[in-house]
């Protein structure tokens, strides 16, 4: 939202106002732009919102209603009964207690994940950024390239070990393999950060007679604001959505939010409950569209942190 | 005992060597100076004292102790950098106590530390405010405060004056010569300016690529230069570097220097001996005088100038310089400022022998 504001205001500033010589032609044209442009803009975030729209209003209306009117119909009568089963009573395959089990493993899933891989990946940037040492290069190679590899490849290796550490089909098992997955990309995100931090700084500190996690506590982590911001959305986003990981590594007790989801929508007897299944859907996506109002800004500010001095 | 000893030491980066062989001595109340181009390694140098890089070889000795291998923290000494390096996101205040507090000083005496320097370098109304929100000059004192503060053994200082305006380097100049006066503190300087090592310095070592050229008492560093570039380097304008042949006449020294359209100026030296055939010879700007018939200036033998063609005239206030070729390089008088030296005419110039060096035009060594 906030980049797209950023683009119009930006688009209108060059396009639009640029030095007049006060011809009324124009101005009457600069006019016409900017509506076209508006109109242009409206057409597209309509477009994107639709689908939203859509799941709200399904998710609002009775099975009833969805099976005589109109798929784009506002609600007649709205209804909250689809809400309350999808999140306290709907079937998951065999198992009929609604989203609301599965909604708090996926909370004590991704909340000590998130945590976890970005304060290691503070650490590691950190580490990279300022401490250089013999092979420093070649370990963050490796790391960078865990960025890359495919969920895919890793599925079978990752159950052996998570089997092998007593971990399979357990919350910590889901843990440890994101926070796995997720260093490659904190690591970077803060090491990128860091390197922008001049190195008379740590040289000035250690004279100062501070040590090693001294100098992180006391000059990095002070700093850090925007950039965790950016490891907490990125990695919270991805540790919520993630359904593979989530399907293959979890046990009946222990599976995340996704998986359950899937689950409700495909295994409806009967009549298919659109509206049940829709209130479902936003529900499980609620928390990260929630991250993002809440830290979006910074998100964009921590991204671009570093290109611009200051 | 000398507060700062270093033996031998080398630094290399890999197969790349950054410093030669470095040898250097300072009393306790010594103010030394490391003067040198762009990149001979003066920042370097300093870091291996500071302990902030490993040395290859050699020893480093503060206070009389080993402390090769000893980490940069319980080395006993305070810094300043080029770039301040003030911590940005703590309080004036926060980052002059910030040594303190890492070493566990207690909260009254850190108080009290910092009223002491925050008054002596004029900051007390900045105590609250943030690095960013501070001018140049403002960070600067702040970080001398951080240094200050310490109260070590051996001060070092990274060319801190070069981030801020000439006038306002000038005056800062001056105060880190106050301070040092007063504090009786023992400092090693980095800079590649050669009038602040002039004003600064109790001693001053000259280096280029790695290597010392010269390390003596401003005075000898600017009377006795130990080699062609110290000369050039050190003073503004710089030394005249004029080549000349020499001639042995009668058990005296003549000195031949080519003048354009003219037969060579000679001039006689009655103390140098058993100088080679082709040397250089320097001459600051100021000991060219103007060669006057009757009055003989103090110091100038007879005979050593002659008439010159002036190429260029430039008033500078207080002083003339006047620009002329000898020995096919422009050489640049210093004359008084009511002196009557007009441009593209003759006019007689005495250098004073007293003071003029001569160099080896092979390697560039001095020979007197
Ligand atoms: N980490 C490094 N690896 C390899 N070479 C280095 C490294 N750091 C510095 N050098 C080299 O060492 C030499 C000396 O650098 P140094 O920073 O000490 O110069 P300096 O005299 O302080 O110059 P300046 O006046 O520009 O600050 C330079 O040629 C530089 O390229
Ligand atoms: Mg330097």
């Amino acid at each position: 939202m906030t980049s797209r504001t950023v683009l119009t205001k930006r688009l209108s500033r060059d396009t639009l106002t640029t030095p007049q010589t006060g011809s009324v032609a124009k101005g009457r044209r600069n006019t016409m732009l900017r509506w076209g442009l508006y109109a242009i803009l409206i057409l597209f975030a309509l477009f994107y919102l639709m689908p939203l729209f859509v799941m709200l209003t399904t998710s609002l209306k009775s099975l009833e209603e969805i099976r005589t009117g109109s798929l784009l119909a506002l609600p007649r009568e709205i209804t909250f009964a689809p809400w309350a089963e999808a999140w306290s009573s709907a079937c998951a395959g065999t198992q009929c207690e609604g989203l609301r089990p599965f909604f708090w493993n996926s909370v004590l899933m991704a909340v000590p994940a998130v945590a976890i891989s970005t304060v290691i990946g503070a650490l590691n940037g950190y580490v990279f950024a300022q401490w250089r040492f013999p092979g420093a290069n070649l370990f963050f190679a490796a790391i960078l390239f865990g960025c890359f590899i495919p969920f895919q490849v890793v599925l079978l290796p990752m159950a052996q070990m998570l089997g092998l550490m007593g971990l399979a089909g357990t919350i910590p098992g889901l843990i440890f393999v994101h926070v796995i997955y997720g260093i490659g990309f904190t690591t970077l995100f803060f090491r990128n950060y860091y390197v922008t931090i001049p190195q008379e700084l740590v040289r000035a500190a250690k004279v100062d007679g501070a040590g090693f996690f001294r100098i992180f506590f006391s000059i990095f982590l002070p700093l850090s604001l925007p950039i965790i911001t950016v490891s907490v959305i990125w990695q919270f986003t991805q540790i919520w959505n993630d359904f593979l990981f989530g399907v293959s590594f979890s046990g009946p007790g222990s599976q995340p939010v996704t998986v359950a989801l899937n689950n409700i929508v495909n295994s409806t007897t009967g009549v298919k409950a659109y509206n049940v299944d829709m209130a479902s859907a936003i529900i499980a996506a609620l928390p990260t569209l929630l991250v993002y109002v809440v830290a979006g800004k910074y998100f964009i500010r921590g991204l671009t942190a570093g290109s611009v001095k200051g | 005992m000398p507060i700062l000893e270093i033996d031998h030491l080398q630094k290399a980066y890999g197969d790349t060597h950054i410093l030669h062989d470095i040898n250097i001595s300072i009393e306790e109340g010594d103010f030394l100076v490391l003067v040198g181009p762009s990149g001979c390694g003066k920042s370097t140098l300093l870091n291996c004292i500071a302990g902030l890089e490993p040395i290859t070889g050699g020893t480093v000795r503060i206070a009389g102790r080993d402390v090769t291998g000893v980490s940069p923290k319980d080395r006993d000494i305070a810094m300043v950098f080029q770039s301040y390096a003030l911590y940005p996101t703590m309080s004036v205040a926060k980052n002059i106590t910030f040594g303190m507090k890492v070493r566990g000083v207690d909260k009254a005496t850190q108080d009290q530390k910092l009223a002491q320097v925050a008054s002596q370098l004029q900051i007390e109304p900045l105590l609250n405010r943030k690095p960013g929100q501070l001018s140049g000059g403002q960070r600067q004192r702040v970080a001398m405060g951080r240094a200050l503060v310490r109260d070590p053994k051996l001060f070092l200082f990274d060319e801190p004056l070069s981030n801020l305006d000439a006038k306002l380097r000038v005056s800062m100049r001056t105060e880190i010569k106050k301070l040092h006066q007063d504090l009786n503190a023992s400092i090693v300087y980095v800079t590649h300016d050669q009038i602040e090592a002039m004003t600064l310095a109790t001693r001053i070592v000259v280096m280029k690529g790695g290597v010392i050229q010269q390390i003596g008492t401003p005075a000898e560093i600017y009377n006795r230069p130990a080699n062609m570039f110290v000369a050039d380097f050190m003073g503004s304008p710089a030394m005249n570097l004029i080549p000349a042949r020499v001639r042995s006449e009668a058990g005296q020294t003549r000195i031949e220097i080519d003048r354009s359209g003219d037969a060579p100026l000679v001039i006689t030296d009655p103390v140098s001996r058993d100088l080679p055939a082709e040397i250089v010879l320097g001459v600051r700007p100021e000991d060219i005088h103007e060669a006057t018939g009757n009055a003989h200036l103090p110091g100038t033998a007879q005979g050593a100038g002659g008439d010159v063609m002036i190429d260029i005239v430039e008033p500078a206030g207080a002083d003339t310089f006047a620009v002329t070729h000898l020995g096919g390089k422009p050489v640049t008088a210093r004359l008084r400022a009511e002196s009557a030296v007009r441009a593209r005419a003759p006019f007689p110039l005495a250098f004073d022998l007293s003071k003029v060096s001569y160099f080896s035009p092979k390697d560039g060594e001095r020979l007197n």
